[in-house]
């Protein structure tokens, strides 16, 4: 049996979920991070990686022999969940370690896996995504990026947008139209490549958020050449590859976290008010319940499963609930004296800046609804 | 309840439950929304009345997993039948409380929030009624024994008959013993009612999706219609969540494990979803929904009788954030979340 998918007992979870608490604690205690609300994008701190790394955090699903941990998807749900809970600085190794380590174990070579999963474990190697195009968004098949064959290699020219971290991270995975459009259907002769962010002919250019933070990029290729050995799994699957990794990234508990520490601290400073409590428990059973969906999908997708549809469900409804608590925080602190500059008045500023971007990232809800609505039969 | 996470004793109970109730489902008794005294005999006969009761009595010494998989089907096929009054709760409580009577064939269960009266269901077909109340924090119960010549005041309200039974002051009051019997039981009403939505809000959900595949305007299936999709995926989502958090529940109950905050979890989620599912499966219906004939008004006026009784979404709230205000409430939260 792979070891990813053995049996893992509640109690192994749960001390696994202390562990990783304490751990959190003390270090919040010693000031070795602020927490921050949607802290797996804003949160970049390549020190609390590495730190990561080093107490076997990251890449927890990889085999060891490609210096991962061999555990199971429902632990890292627990470490993954726990870090948010906390507000921890994530977002420098998010990418890398939800979306490139699986990929590069799905449809890497060995070379690949050996070049950059031990890195990913160790928290030193971050990643981008270059799916979105200025003229793609939620239409993914559409993107004209173009790979052309080369002697040795392939030729990448266009443009991605939104692309996280690509000004500090090492590589990206950028998904390419390398056969044209033609009787085929638009998701046939797409195909993804691992490009390193320093190759001649990219230049990357910041896209400056809306909180005032550069979080995303857009990133140009320019007749980027990359050799053979850089097409990630087989030319013309890029479509299917991109999706079947689609579940992981939608059912995780970044899905209905973002907002926690908001919720926290409301909460732990006592800033409820009486006629808000009512809504609390509104808030607290909504959270509980999303917690036991996410983690149900994750429990499918440990078994092997399918699991697109309640994938979907959750960030349909966790990023849903990520911005009620913010409307709920904000009636919270209505009429109460509070500075603006102080921890609970800067989270609720940025939590309502950021909130426009939960229902739009990793698919908008739009998109999310037709898929529910496509899984539908009588 | 995905029936991939069942055991294959599960399974089968399962099935024979929906095939009972598919049975039911056509029949006269259904179709008029009155009590169907043959289906009731039929679930004695195989079993599923008495269905937690130990065997030494003539039960099935069921869990309350499977106690659930059974509510559940006959509420997502439309069905009323007064198991949970009967067995979970009536019949829990005498057995708990050593109560020498036993059960009858058909008990019903009330709360009394005054000491003098109580608005129960199936008082109009039960044998005994089995009421609680509670007076200077003292909780007592009382079993009565219910005649067909009275008529009681009474309302017809999501396919039952709810009851005004009064002039209770005089009736035989029995101590409960422990007061923690009283709470464990008000729990289990709350539970069994979530269960009963989340299992309504199931069935609503598929009498919707195949409303909007068969019927046709415009030239096309409804759900082809974008705006209608929108309705349908509120539909998936909020029933999909409603049953997660019984889930929860039923996990919490089958491990003896429960307490106030699992129950206030269920029954928030389950009100408030539902409130969002039923209003949109009546609107993807059209007016055809609205009539008596349709069937999804069994659905939906079940879900509201059944959401209200054992307090509802915003009663269980109010506990649940009192439960969160203390020294630790953070920590009180996050345990709540995660067990942990």
């Amino acid at each position: 049996m792979d070891q990813t998918s053995r049996p893992v007992t509640t109690s192994e979870i749960n001390s696994l979920r202390r562990e990783v608490r304490g751990f959190l604690a003390a270090f919040r205690r010693e000031g070795r991070f602020t927490p921050t609300v949607d802290c797996w994008v804003r949160g970049w701190d390549d020190e609390f990686s590495k730190e990561l790394g080093r107490r076997g955090y990251l890449a927890m699903t990889v085999p060891t022999a490609y210096g991962g941990q061999g555990r199971t998807h429902l632990e890292r749900f627990v470490v993954t969940e726990e870090l948010l809970a906390a507000g921890a600085p994530v977002a420098a190794h998010w990418i890398a370690d939800r979306q490139v380590a699986p990929s590069l174990l799905a449809h890497g070579t060995e070379e690949q896996k050996r070049e950059y999963l031990p890195r990913i474990a160790a928290g030193e190697c971050y990643f981008g995504i270059g799916m979105s195009e200025p003229d793609s968004g939620s239409d993914l098949a559409s993107v004209r990026t173009k790979g052309v064959k080369v002697d040795g290699g392939y030729r990448i020219t266009g443009s991605k947008v939104w692309t996280s971290g690509a000004h500090r991270a090492e590589a990206f995975f950028v998904l390419t139209r390398t056969t044209p459009l033609g009787d085929g259907g638009k998701h046939e002769g797409l195909s993804q490549f691992i490009v390193p962010l320093d190759s001649p002919g990219v230049e990357v250019r910041p896209i400056v958020s809306a909180d005032g933070l550069h979080h995303f990029n857009e990133v140009f290729l320019d007749e980027v050449f990359v050799a053979d050995s850089a097409v990630l799994g087989r030319i013309g699957d890029g479509w299917k590859q991109v999706t079947s990794e689609l579940s992981f990234e939608r059912s995780g508990p970044e899905r209905f976290m973002s907002t926690y520490v908001l919720l926290e601290s409301l909460i732990a400073e006592g800033r409820v008010q009486e006629h808000g409590s009512r809504q609390l428990g509104r808030i607290a059973s909504r959270l509980a319940a999303l917690h036991t969906l996410s983690f149900g999908v994750a429990q499918r997708l440990h078994r092997g499963g399918p699991a697109d549809t309640d994938a979907a469900l959750v960030k349909l409804l966790g990023t849903e609930f990520e911005g009620d608590v913010v409307a709920w925080a904000a009636d919270e602190m209505d009429g109460q004296a509070h500075d603006p500059m102080g921890f609970i008045g800067q989270q609720l500023r940025i939590a309502q800046v950021q909130r426009a971007g939960f229902t739009l990232r990793g698919g908008t809800s739009e998109v999310l609804r037709g898929v529910v609505t496509r899984g539908l039969t009588v | 309840m995905s029936p991939d996470s069942l055991t294959a004793e599960n399974r089968d109970l399962r099935s024979m439950a929906d095939a009972l109730f598919t049975a039911a489902i056509d029949r006269e008794a259904t179709r008029s929304g009155d009590f169907d005294a043959d289906l009731w005999e039929e679930l004695h006969a195989v079993g599923l009345a008495d269905l937690t009761a130990p065997a030494s009595v003539g039960g099935s010494d069921a869990t309350w997993r499977q106690a659930a998989l059974v509510l559940d089907s006959a509420a997502r096929h439309g069905i009323q039948v007064p198991v949970a009054e009967h067995d979970l709760l009536a019949g829990w409580l005498l057995r708990t409380i050593g109560d020498p009577d036993g059960s009858s064939r058909t008990d019903t269960f009330g709360l009394s929030n005054d000491g003098a009266s109580c608005v129960l269901p199936w008082a109009d077909v039960a044998e005994t009624a089995v009421i609680l109340r509670e007076q200077n924090g003292e909780w007592h119960y009382a079993r009565l024994r219910l005649h067909s010549d009275d008529a009681p005041p009474a309302v017809a309200f999501g396919g039952v008959t709810w009851s005004r039974l009064s002039e209770l002051e005089a009736v035989n009051w029995k101590p409960v013993g422990s007061p923690g019997v009283a709470d464990a039981v008000i729990r289990r009403g709350a539970a069994v009612r979530s269960i009963q939505v989340a299992g309504a809000m199931d069935g609503m959900n598929s009498l919707t999706v195949e409303h909007a595949m068969m019927r046709r305007q415009f030239g096309q299936p409804l759900r082809k219609f974008q705006a209608v999709q929108r309705l349908l995926a509120d539909v998936a989502a909020h029933s999909a969540l409603a049953g997660t958090a019984v889930a929860r529940l039923v996990d919490a109950l089958e491990q003896d494990a429960v307490t106030d905050a699992d129950v206030a979890v269920a029954k928030s989620c389950v009100g408030r979803s539902a409130e969002v599912l039923v209003r949109a499966s009546h609107q993807v219906h059209g007016a055809i929904g609205t009539t008596q004939e349709h069937r999804l008004h069994r659905f939906s006026g079940a879900i509201y009788a059944w959401s209200r009784d054992f307090g509802g979404a915003a009663t269980w709230e109010r506990k649940l954030a009192e439960h969160l205000s203390g020294p630790e409430a953070a920590q009180d939260l996050w345990r709540l979340v995660t067990g942990v």
